[in-house]
């Protein structure tokens, strides 16, 4: 009696969950192809006239700033980001391995203290540094420092990985003649992309989203990535309520695309990442 | 080794064979210097100096331009009797554990229903973290539509339950954190499952097994074996999410901007407002230096605990 209410419990939990997490999506897609009319007037009705003119209405006209822009600008700053934590992170977590035991933990602690530092305690010097600088309004200067904040997660659970690489694959490389470096990039690389995908997509999901460091960096409108840019969609959800969710939809899906095409290296790599932290 | 942390057996592996005819170590280990140099060069110009920056910050006058004006510790003894400041500590930390908390209960519950054996649970794990992988901007502005009166999705669905479609709910000093609590546990469950659910399916099948044939049903199972097994996983994503959380500048400041009247400006959008819409960037330092010693203190214990469960 017990096991059937338990797994009534269950299920209803897992059923219940899943319609919760997917709603939001489902409204989105729907009222993103709804004239504004429509919206207000059958939002649950699947049989409508589709307005793909909210689309262009997003990528073109809403706000001072276009999604077309804002787009481009997310676009530089992850690509940066991107650039830079894999280039730097991935070749010394695999150098890494073969520091002395002491190195190697020392190199560790230094690293992990780099994942928790508070980003609230970076925003202000950065706004100082950048304005000296003149790098203020500029997506890819505001991209490394993104890059930058990924390297030690980046560098540990590349690290991890690099870790249990199997030795014997090593060994059979270098009796073939390889040099450490060509091993690294022949040999080792071709067999990691997996792991450096998944790493590679939470890099890219948080820097696509975060707004902290960009709204700060990136105050100009014509400079502002999607997740600043977007912010003076807010609240406006009396106009052009379709273009709003156009918007939306434009912002959610490269990100939801990428996720669901390699789900499989990012469920592993953040299943690892959790237990070995 | 006599060394607390805990060393991977592979990690000694190439050290072990240093005179082994394949000789792996020497050029590497200087190769190892080279590139890990760049790195230590951008966590300096990133991390360590802005860290010293902003100390030196809070301890200054600068309202943007020119040169920083020193005055000791005024800033702080401002904070501290200041009503909002205090208010915004109180309201970040209660903000912070609550989600926290509500994540990894959510997360654990999830967890043990889909690791019972369920269908299709490969599609669940892809589907759950979508609210993750979303802008948390997008997330809110969705939310922020969902949560108004008459034509939001909310009130409508509470509507139909007989509760009143007409709650201003962002809109209220007394009600704004019910929306953003239950938006941040939206988007944050995803991950925090996808990590006990790696932690569950560690947990050796023969250990449920043995369970089950004593005659306990699936939630006793999860209770009693699965939840103590995965302690040190629970204690390291709760810390995880309380850091997050506190840091959650992205999702709250798009679904309030911090209001009504500030009443829903945790630390982060209080300091983002003193320097950027005030101009008084020392105050906006200060905070941020409170904020990140309350942080760092929050992560040490959250690691040294994990590290003692895992050791028992």
């Amino acid at each position: 009696m017990t096991s059937v209410i338990s797994k009534l419990f269950s299920s209803l939990s897992i059923w219940g969950w899943t319609a919760l997490v997917l709603a939001p999506f489902i409204f989105i897609m729907l009222f993103s192809t709804k004239s504004t009319g429509d919206i207000y007037n059958k939002p649950l009705s699947i049989i409508y006239k589709p307005e793909w003119k909210n689309f262009s209405d997003a990528w073109n006209t809403v706000g001072e700033s276009t999604m077309g822009e804002f787009f481009i600008n997310t676009a530089l700053l992850v690509g940066t980001a991107l650039l830079v934590s894999l280039l730097v992170a991935v070749p010394a977590a695999y150098f890494t391995i073969f520091l002395s035991p002491k190195s190697q933990r020392r190199v560790l602690t230094v690293v992990l203290t780099g994942t928790v530092v508070p980003i609230i305690l970076l925003v202000i010097p950065y706004f100082q540094a950048y304005s000296q600088f003149g790098l203020l309004n500029k997506p890819i200067a505001t991209g490394v420092a993104y890059g930058t904040l990924a390297i030690p997660t980046t560098f540990l659970l590349m690290n991890r990985f690099f870790i249990d690489f199997p030795r014997e694959i090593l060994e059979a490389g270098v009796l073939d003649g390889l040099s450490n470096l060509r091993l690294f990039l022949k040999l080792v690389l071709p067999l990691s992309v997996g792991q450096i995908i998944s790493v590679g997509i939470l890099t890219l999901i948080w820097a696509w989203g975060d707004s902290q460091i960009a709204i700060v960096l990136l105050y100009d409108q014509a400079a502002q990535p999607i997740s600043v840019g977007m912010l003076s969609f807010a609240g406006d959800f009396t106009t052009n309520l379709g273009a709003t969710f156009a918007g939306l939809t434009i912002a959610a899906i490269p990100p939801i695309i990428l996720y669901v095409f390699l789900s499989k290296y990012v469920t592993k790599g953040i299943a690892l990442g959790g237990i070995s932290k | 080794m006599k060394t607390s942390y805990k060393t991977n057996q592979s990690q000694n592996f190439f050290h072990r064979d240093k005179k082994s005819k394949v000789g792996l170590s020497a050029i590497n280990r200087k190769t190892a210097w080279v590139t890990l140099l760049p790195l230590f060069v951008l966590l300096f110009i990133f991390l360590a100096l802005p860290i010293f920056n902003s100390i030196r910050l809070s301890l200054s006058r600068w309202g943007g331009l020119g040169p920083l004006e020193p005055v000791g510790l005024e800033n702080y003894k401002y904070l501290f009797s200041d009503s909002q400041m205090r208010y915004s500590v109180l309201v970040t930390i209660i903000y912070a554990f609550a989600v926290a908390f509500l994540v990894v209960a959510l997360g654990a519950i999830l967890a043990a229903a889909v690791s019972s054996g369920i269908r299709g649970h490969k599609a669940l794990k892809v589907i759950w973290f979508f609210p993750g992988v979303a802008p948390p901007t997008a997330v809110a502005i969705f939310w922020s539509g969902g949560f108004q009166p008459e034509f939001g999705a909310v009130n409508i669905f509470l509507g139909k339950l007989g509760l009143g479609s007409e709650h201003a709910w962002l809109a209220s000093s007394e009600t704004v954190f019910y929306p953003a609590i239950f938006v941040a546990v939206w988007a944050g469950v995803g991950f925090a499952f996808l990590v006990l659910l790696g932690a569950v399916e560690q947990v050796p099948v023969s250990v449920r097994e043995a369970a089950i044939v004593d005659g306990a049903n699936i939630f006793q199972q999860f209770t009693k074996i699965t939840l103590p097994l995965i302690r040190p996983v629970l204690v390291t994503i709760f810390t995880l999410q309380v850091i997050w959380a506190f840091n959650g500048f992205t999702l709250l400041w798009a679904l309030t901007n911090g209001g009504p009247a500030d009443s829903s400006a945790i630390l982060p959008i209080l300091a983002y407002k003193e320097a950027f819409r005030y101009g008084r960037f020392g105050n906006a330092a200060a905070m941020a230096v409170i904020a990140g010693v309350f942080l760092l203190i929050v992560g040490y214990l959250g690691i040294r605990k994990s590290r003692s469960l895992q050791a028992q």
